[in-house]
This record gives C-alpha cells, sequence and structure tokens, in this order.
C-alpha cells in the first residue's frame, strides 16, 4: 500500500491554475522527487499535501486515509532551515513536541536521543547563530522528524548548502531514512541529487495555461544501500540523461 | 583583546566629547562671553547640585515614581494594543490613524487640560506618562510581530500550531529587539513627560522645583536641575540596554561559517 497518495490534485490562485491534476504516489521507506523549474507549482503541492492549502479538487491520501486540508499530519521541512534563533539547538528541535502538547522536559529527553545520529552532539546548548549550515540543516531535519517520523516532505533541504555538505548531507539522508523507515517526498531543481537520492522522480512540465502537471515518471532501479559511488557511473549518466530529455 | 580595546576606545570618544565641551562652556562663562545670570558656568551649575542634593533627591523620587508606574502602564497598554492589532486587521485599520493622531498632540497642550480633570496629585501625570510612552511600544512591537518569518510561521501552522502558540514561539520572542528600541524612547519619554506635568501644577517632583527656581531667577540650580534629568534618562535607558541583552544572548552570537 502507498504511504502517500495525491488523487488528481488541481489547485488555482486568482482564477491561474498552478497545478493540475497531480497524482503521485510514494510508498514505504521510498524517497520520492519532485524535479522541476523554479516557481512552477511545487510548493503548492507541498503546502496542498501539508493541508496548508485545500485543493480545488482531488484528494490527498495517507496510510489509506483521506487527509485532504488536515494539518499536522506530515513533517515539512522548507526551503531554508528555518531554526528560530532565540531557541537553543535542542529547544528548536523539540517545538514539533511542545506543539503536540509533550511536557519540555520529556520531549528534550527523547529529542538528545537522536542527537548523535543526526550529527547534532554537543550543539544542544548553542544558538542556530553558533553552528554550521550543515548542521542547521541536520537540526532541522530532527525536528521534522520528531514531528513526523513515517512521512517528511522536504522543500529543497540542501540548495543552501555548498556542494561538500551537500555531497555529506545526500548520504547521511540515504542512511537515516532507511534505517528509520521514513517516506520522503522531496523536492529539488538539481537533477544529480534527485538521481542520486531518488527511488523514483516525478518530472513536472508547465502546460500551456502555465499550470503544473506530471510529464513522466523515471523509477531508479538502484538500490539504496548501493549508493555510494553510484553518481560516478555509467547508469547515473544515463538517468541523468532521460531526466535531461524530459525536462529540456 | 582588540574588541575591548576598541571598546574602550569609543567609549573614551564620548568622555573626551563631554569634556571639551564643558571646557569650553566653562571658558566662556569664566571669560564673561555671556552674562552669568544668562549662562552660569558648569563649576556654579555643580555647586548648586551639591547644595540642593537632599532636597533634589526628595523631589526625584516623585518624580520617579510617576515616570515608572506611568512606564509600565503605557508599556502594559501599547502592549496589549500591538497584540490586538496584529490579531484583528480591522481593529488595526481603525486605531492605526487614530494612534498617529494621538501623537500629533503637544503634550504641553494637554497637560493643563489633565491637571484640571484628575487635579494636583499624581493621577495627571501618570495619565500623561502613559499617552506618551504607550505609542513607541505599541508601534515598536506591531513592527515587530508583522516582520516575523513568514516561512516560521508556516513552518508552525504546518505542524498544528495554534494562534497563541505561534504567538509564544515566534512572535514575542521575534519582537524583543524592537520592544527594547521602543522601551528605550518610553523610558526617556516617560521622565520628560513627568517633568511637563509636574511644570504646570503639583506640589513636589523635579518640575515642581524647576518652576520655583526659575521664578527665583536660580539659573544655576535650574540647570542643576536639567543635568539630573539627562542623567536619570541616562540610566533608565542603561538599564533597559543593560537588560536587552542579558535577555537576548543569541544576539550577542557571531554568525558561524559553513562545515
Amino acid at each position: 500500500m502507498n504511504k502517500l497518495e495525491t488523487i488528481n490534485v488541481t489547485k488555482s490562485f486568482d482564477g491561474r491554475c498552478i497545478i493540475k491534476d497531480i497524482s503521485l504516489q510514494v510508498a514505504d521507506n521510498q524517497i520520492v522527487c519532485l524535479l522541476g523549474e523554479s516557481g512552477i507549482g511545487k510548493s503548492t503541492l507541498f503546502n496542498v499535501i501539508a493541508g496548508m492549502i485545500k485543493p480545488d479538487s482531488g484528494r490527498v491520501v495517507i496510510d489509506g486515509n483521506d487527509v485532504t486540508g488536515k494539518v499536522g499530519i506530515v513533517g515539512y521541512s522548507f526551503q531554508k532551515d528555518l531554526l528560530l534563533e532565540h531557541r537553543t539547538v535542542l529547544d528548536n528541535v523539540i517545538l514539533p513536541l511542545l506543539i503536540k502538547g509533550r511536557k519540555k522536559k520529556e520531549a528534550r529527553e527523547e529529542a538528545l536521543g537522536y542527537f548523535s545520529l543526526f550529527g547534532l552532539e554537543g550543539a544542544e546548548k548553542l544558538y542556530p547563530k553558533a553552528i554550521s549550515g550543515g548542521m542547521r540543516q541536520r537540526a532541522g531535519l530532527l525536528r521534522t522528524y520528531l514531528y513526523s517520523p513515517e512521512i517528511m516532505l522536504l522543500d529543497e533541504p540542501f540548495s543552501a548548502l555548498d556542494s561538500l555538505t551537500k555531497a555529506k548531507m545526500h548520504n547521511w539522508y540515504l542512511d537515516i531514512s532507511q534505517k528509520y523507515n521514513q517516506s520522503t517526498l522531496m523536492i529539488t531543481h538539481d537533477v544529480d541529487e534527485a538521481v542520486y537520492m531518488s527511488d523514483r522522480i516525478y518530472v513536472l512540465s508547465a502546460a500551456s495555461d502555465g499550470s503544473a502537471y506530471i510529464k513522466s515518471c523515471v523509477e531508479i532501479s538502484r538500490k539504496r544501500e548501493n549508493r555510494r559511488g553510484f553518481d560516478l557511473t555509467e547508469e547515473f549518466l544515463q538517468y541523468k540523461k532521460k531526466i535531461h530529455d524530459l525536462l529540456y | 583583546m582588540r574588541t575591548s580595546i576598541k571598546r574602550i576606545l569609543n567609549k573614551s570618544y564620548a568622555i573626551i566629547g563631554i569634556i571639551l565641551l564643558l571646557g569650553v562652556w566653562q571658558l566662556v562663562c569664566s571669560l564673561e562671553l555671556v552674562p552669568g545670570f544668562m549662562l552660569p558656568s558648569p563649576i556654579s551649575v555643580a555647586k548648586a547640585l551639591g547644595e540642593d542634593f537632599s532636597l533634589l533627591m526628595q523631589h526625584t523620587k516623585t518624580t520617579l515614581l510617576e515616570a515608572l508606574l506611568g512606564l509600565t502602564i503605557g508599556v502594559a497598554i501599547g502592549f496589549l494594543l500591538a497584540i490586538m492589532m496584529d490579531s484583528f486587521k480591522l481593529l488595526k485599520k481603525i486605531t492605526y490613524p487614530l494612534l498617529i493622531i494621538s501623537q500629533t498632540i503637544p503634550t504641553v497642550a494637554i497637560a493643563p487640560l489633565l491637571v484640571l480633570w484628575f487635579g494636583y496629585e499624581m493621577l495627571p501625570k501618570v495619565v500623561l506618562i502613559v499617552l506618551t510612552t504607550f505609542f513607541p511600544i505599541a508601534i515598536g512591537l506591531y513592527e515587530g510581530f508583522s516582520s516575523c518569518d513568514s516561512d516560521c510561521i508556516n513552518l508552525l501552522r504546518s505542524m498544528g500550531a495554534s494562534k497563541l502558540q505561534i504567538f509564544g514561539y515566534v512572535k514575542i520572542p521575534g519582537a524583543v529587539t524592537p520592544f527594547f528600541s521602543a522601551l528605550k524612547i518610553s523610558a526617556s519619554y516617560s521622565i520628560v513627560g513627568a517633568v511637563i506635568s509636574e511644570w504646570l501644577g503639583g506640589f513636589e517632583g523635579l518640575g515642581v522645583y524647576m518652576t520655583r527656581v526659575k521664578k527665583a531667577y536660580q539659573y544655576d540650580k535650574m540647570f542643576a536641575v536639567i543635568i539630573l534629568i539627562s542623567i536619570l534618562s541616562l540610566i533608565l535607558m542603561g538599564i533597559i540596554s543593560f537588560a536587552h541583552k542579558k535577555l537576548t544572548p543569541w544576539e550577542q552570537i557571531t554568525k558561524k561559517g559553513e562545515d
């Protein structure tokens, strides 16, 4: 069964159709990427899935249940890490637990259990300004994970990082999502990132009226545990070429 | 080390400036370029301050009490107004222009009316201080609430946070710096407001002392009280700056680079 599914989701703003009949599926423990030009409507689709915007038509289904328009079900990580500068790293990551009504002490104890896995040990009492970009991003991802360990919506999570940190983060995220059996739907503009990390890539394109639709779906058959060095193979280049042909 | 030397140097420039100003002032008076009854010298002002010190402290107590009481109420009202304007856009549209208009009315014009309505005791003074101090707080906080990162608010909304939680976790902490900037302005207004209202009617306070010495043509004492008022305002602002620094440790951190 699919963990997350959108069925014919359509959304317009001020009479202009932004996304049209978007149907996609994310299975258990799958990483699925949405690839498309800037401003095509990927973030609108994420907002619909997160329940922050109601679609004009279509449904969002999680674990077989219709959750259209309901907030607080999936973990949503935005383009920026959005750590609150006035809270320490630990107090930032426990925010979703506090919102859910958990006691601060309890929430801190739970979060601390993940600090080493997310490469955040030693940063508990530091303010976001005092840590590196990579650590900030990991803190943001831990916050999303603590909110919803099962489904993560990541909106260009690594776009602000330099290429070396980004490469480290890709491998780290592949390991962690495998370990915790997470289902991830990720937006990216980076074809390399999409091919390296995904099990499936949805290529979005703009129709003549400007609305985004799914042009094609590319399955990446390479197993998740064999991804290291994948970007140096002929197979990787072939996937990349295929996607380039779809995009341009 | 270099930073602390720089900081000491920066402070010493201000002190040198004050010493220079006092030196020029004393020189102008000593050379009698301006008659002594019009501009008393810094030395005679210091003497006047020393002579009436205990009396001045008594008046200072009254002025400070009025100022702090008015400031506290002004801050509370400003805070409530800012929250209401941020929460109800219609209310903001109605009250914002009224707030601006309220600040165009000169304090000296409204003070006698307040004395007429509320008498010569503390109440009209506190009311005047409230009227002058709530405005910077309301506007500063409202701007602070409005300028909070909308993505942060959306993130919390996506987690199912209530309006109250969004206020507590994002908006109020995000408005701390504008709040303290506004508080500094309001604090100096509170002292000035107290003195002005005391000028126009009252039994005690630095404003009352000022009118008495003015009527007696004791301009050295008038200058002494002016300096005292400036010192009081500076102390209040210093306390606020200290509290700001202590309450916002994250602002003292310099940004770290990439891994």
